[in-house]
C-alpha cells in the first residue's frame, strides 16, 4: 500500500525550447502513516511534482503509481486527494457541511453527510457546531482545516497538500499541524513547503528538492547529522535548531534536538554543567 | 506624515468594526510593523492608508490630505506605495521595465524622466541589469522586490507592504526584508504588515491590533519583554527569542536584542 513516484521527469514548454524541465527522475514512495514534508524554493519543482503524483499532470518519463495502481485506473479513482494553496478561496456552499459534502456526493458515496462530518471532526471542527456554519464566515485557520476536510471526506488514503500553512497566523498554523499530526495515522500525508521548520517535528522523513532534483531524502534526525546538502538546495533550518546543532558540534551533550524553546534551554543548560 | 485619528471602519452589513479607536502616526524614513492573528485589522488599515478604504469614523490623513477629500485620493495614491502578499498579481508588464514603468507612465511622467526613475528603482532593489528581463524568469522574491520597485518609480513618500514575505522561500523573504530596510534608510516611511515578529525586530515600532483596536505600541524590545504578554495578543515569538529568554533565566548573560546561533552558543560556552 503506497503511492509511488519512480524515475518521474516532468517538463513544461516540450517543443519550444529551451523546454523547462521541473522534475528530473525524482523517486518517492509514500506509504500510509507517514507524513512526508517535501521542501524546496521557490521554482524547485515542488508544486510539479505534487501534481505528478495527483495524476494532474502525466509524466514526460517514469511512472506514478497508487497501491499497485496506475492513476488512470478506476479502481484508483479518489485514492489520492490534492489540496492546492489558499483552498478556502474555493468554497461555494451555503454550509460547511454541504461543502465537504461536495466531494463525497460526486464520487457517488453512500451518506455523503456522514462523511463530511467525520472528516469535520477529524479536522479539529465539530460538526455539531460547524457544520451549518457558513464556510465564508470561518476564521483563517478555521476555513484552511475546513477545505482539508473537503479533501479528507472523499476519503482519499493518499492527501497531498500545497503550503497548507501559507498565510495563517500562530494559531491557524498549529491548528492545521495538528490536524495534520492526527491526519497521517490513517493516510499516508505529503505536505509541500518552501518553509518546513514547523513540520519538523510532525515529519517522518523529509525530502528536499533543488532545480527539480532530489538533494537530500532521509529522517529527521538523518537531516540534523548532516543538513548540507539541505542548505546547499537554498533552505534552511530554525535558528532554534541551528542553535542545539552548533552546541553539539562544540562538543555539548545534546541529545534529541527539539523545536520546543523551553526544553531546548534546558538541554542547553544542563549541557553546560556537565561542561563545567 | 501618515496620521491616523481615532479611526474606524466598518465593512457593509458587518455589525463588528474591522478597525476601531486607532490613532497612529508613521514618519518618513521610519519602519513600523504593524502586527496581528488573521482577522486582526492589519490589511483593513492598510486600505485605509491610500483610501482604497475611508474610514466610516475618525480620520486618515497622508501629509495633511483627509483620505475623505476626493479630489485628494489621485495626490494621496501618487504618495503612498502599496505592495502586497502575492507578487504573481501585481505584474503587468511584459519585461521587467515595462512593469515599473506602468505607474509614472499613468501618472503621465515625460518618457526621460521615466528612464530615469525606472533605472533608480531597480537598482534601489537591486535588481540593476534585469531591466529586458521577463517577469515570469524571475524567482518569487526577485517578482516581489519588482513589485516594490514599481511602488517606488511613484517615488511615494510612503510604502505599506501587506505580507510582502508570505509567499517567498528563506532567500526572497531575506531580499525582500533587505530592499525595504534600504527604503527606509532612503526617508521612505515604510509599514510592514505580517504576522510573523521574525520579519520585523529591527523595526522602529510595532503596533498590534486585536479584534480590531491597538493593543501594544511600542519598540520590538518591549514586546519581546514579556512572552505571555505577547502571546495573549496573539503574537508567538519566535523560538529563538523564547530560548534566549530562558537561557538568561537559567544564568546566561547574554546581550539583548537578536541573538543569532552562533552567539548564543558562543555566550552559553563563555558563561
Amino acid at each position: 500500500m503506497a503511492l509511488v513516484a519512480q524515475g518521474v521527469s516532468y517538463a513544461y514548454e516540450v517543443g519550444r525550447p529551451p523546454a523547462i524541465e521541473a522534475v528530473r527522475t525524482v523517486d518517492l514512495v509514500l506509504e500510509v502513516g507517514e507524513l512526508v514534508v517535501v521542501a524546496g524554493t521557490t521554482g524547485s519543482g515542488k508544486s510539479t511534482l505534487l501534481r505528478l503524483l495527483a495524476g494532474l499532470l502525466e509524466p514526460s518519463v517514469g511512472s506514478v503509481s497508487v497501491d499497485g495502481m496506475t492513476l488512470g485506473d478506476s479502481q484508483a479513482r479518489g485514492a489520492v486527494a490534492i489540496v492546492f494553496q489558499d483552498p478556502e478561496t474555493q468554497f461555494f456552499a451555503e454550509t460547511l457541511r454541504l461543502d465537504v459534502a461536495f466531494g463525497p456526493r460526486n464520487l457517488g458515496h453512500s451518506d455523503p453527510q456522514g462523511d463530511a462530518d467525520d472528516a469535520l471532526a477529524a479536522v479539529g471542527l465539530d460538526p455539531a457546531v460547524y457544520g451549518s456554519r457558513s464556510p465564508f464566515s470561518l476564521s483563517g485557520g478555521e476555513a484552511r482545516r475546513g477545505a482539508i476536510a473537503g479533501a479528507l471526506a472523499m476519503g482519499a488514503r493518499y492527501l497531498l497538500l500545497d503550503e497548507p500553512t501559507a498565510g495563517l497566523d500562530a494559531t491557524g498554523c498549529s491548528a492545521v499541524r495538528d490536524a495534520l499530526r492526527a491526519e497521517r495515522e490513517r493516510s499516508g500525508v505529503i505536505v509541500v513547503t518552501h518553509d518546513p521548520g514547523e513540520f519538523l517535528d510532525t515529519a517522518h522523513r523529509i525530502v528536499a528538492l533543488d532545480a527539480g532534483r532530489v538533494a537530500f531524502t532521509g529522517s529527521v534526525e538523518d537531516l540534523y547529522v548532516s543538513p548540507e546538502r539541505y542548505e546547499d538546495a537554498g533552505l534552511e533550518l530554525p535558528p532554534i535548531v541551528r542553535t542545539q546543532l552548533l552546541a553539539r558540534a562544540r562538543g555539548m551533550r545534546i541529545e534529541s534536538v527539539t523545536l520546543d524553546p523551553m526544553r531546548a534551554a534546558s538541554a542547553l543548560l544542563a549541557a553546560r554543567e556537565v561542561r563545567l | 506624515m501618515i496620521v491616523f485619528e481615532q479611526t474606524g471602519f466598518s465593512y457593509p452589513g458587518s455589525v463588528v468594526p474591522a478597525v476601531h479607536d486607532v490613532s497612529v502616526t508613521v514618519e518618513p524614513g521610519v519602519l513600523v510593523a504593524l502586527l496581528g492573528a488573521n482577522g486582526s485589522g492589519k490589511s483593513t488599515l492598510a486600505r485605509l492608508v491610500n483610501a482604497l478604504l475611508v474610514p466610516s469614523t475618525g480620520s486618515v490623513f497622508v501629509d495633511d490630505m483627509d483620505t475623505r477629500d476626493e479630489d485628494a485620493v489621485w495626490s494621496i495614491r501618487s504618495r503612498v506605495g502599496f505592495i502586497q502578499q502575492n507578487p504573481e498579481n501585481q505584474i503587468v508588464g511584459t519585461i521587467a521595465e515595462e512593469d515599473v514603468a506602468f505607474g509614472p507612465e499613468n501618472l503621465g511622467v515625460p518618457p526621460e524622466e521615466i528612464r530615469l526613475r525606472v533605472d533608480e528603482a531597480l537598482d534601489a532593489v537591486g535588481l540593476a541589469g534585469f531591466q529586458r528581463r521577463e517577469p515570469h524568469m524571475l524567482s518569487g522574491g526577485q517578482k516581489q522586490r519588482l513589485a516594490i520597485a514599481g511602488a517606488l518609480a511613484m517615488r511615494p513618500a510612503y510604502l505599506v507592504a501587506d505580507e510582502p514575505t508570505a509567499m517567498l522561500d528563506p532567500v526572497g523573504r531575506a531580499d525582500v526584508l533587505s530592499a525595504l530596510r534600504d527604503l527606509r534608510s532612503r526617508g521612505v516611511g515604510v509599514v510592514h504588515i505580517t504576522h510573523h515578529l521574525a520579519d520585523v525586530l529591527d523595526a522602529d515600532r510595532v503596533i498590534v491590533l486585536s479584534s480590531g483596536g491597538t493593543v501594544f505600541d511600542g519598540t520590538p524590545a518591549e514586546l519581546i519583554e514579556d512572552p505571555g504578554r505577547a502571546l495573549r495578543m496573539g503574537i508567538e515569538l519566535p523560538a529563538e527569542v523564547l530560548l534566549a529568554d530562558e537561557l538568561r533565566r537559567g544564568g546566561v548573560s547574554l546581550p539583548g536584542g537578536r541573538l543569532d546561533p552562533v552567539e548564543l552558543v558562543e555566550a552559553l560556552w563563555r558563561s
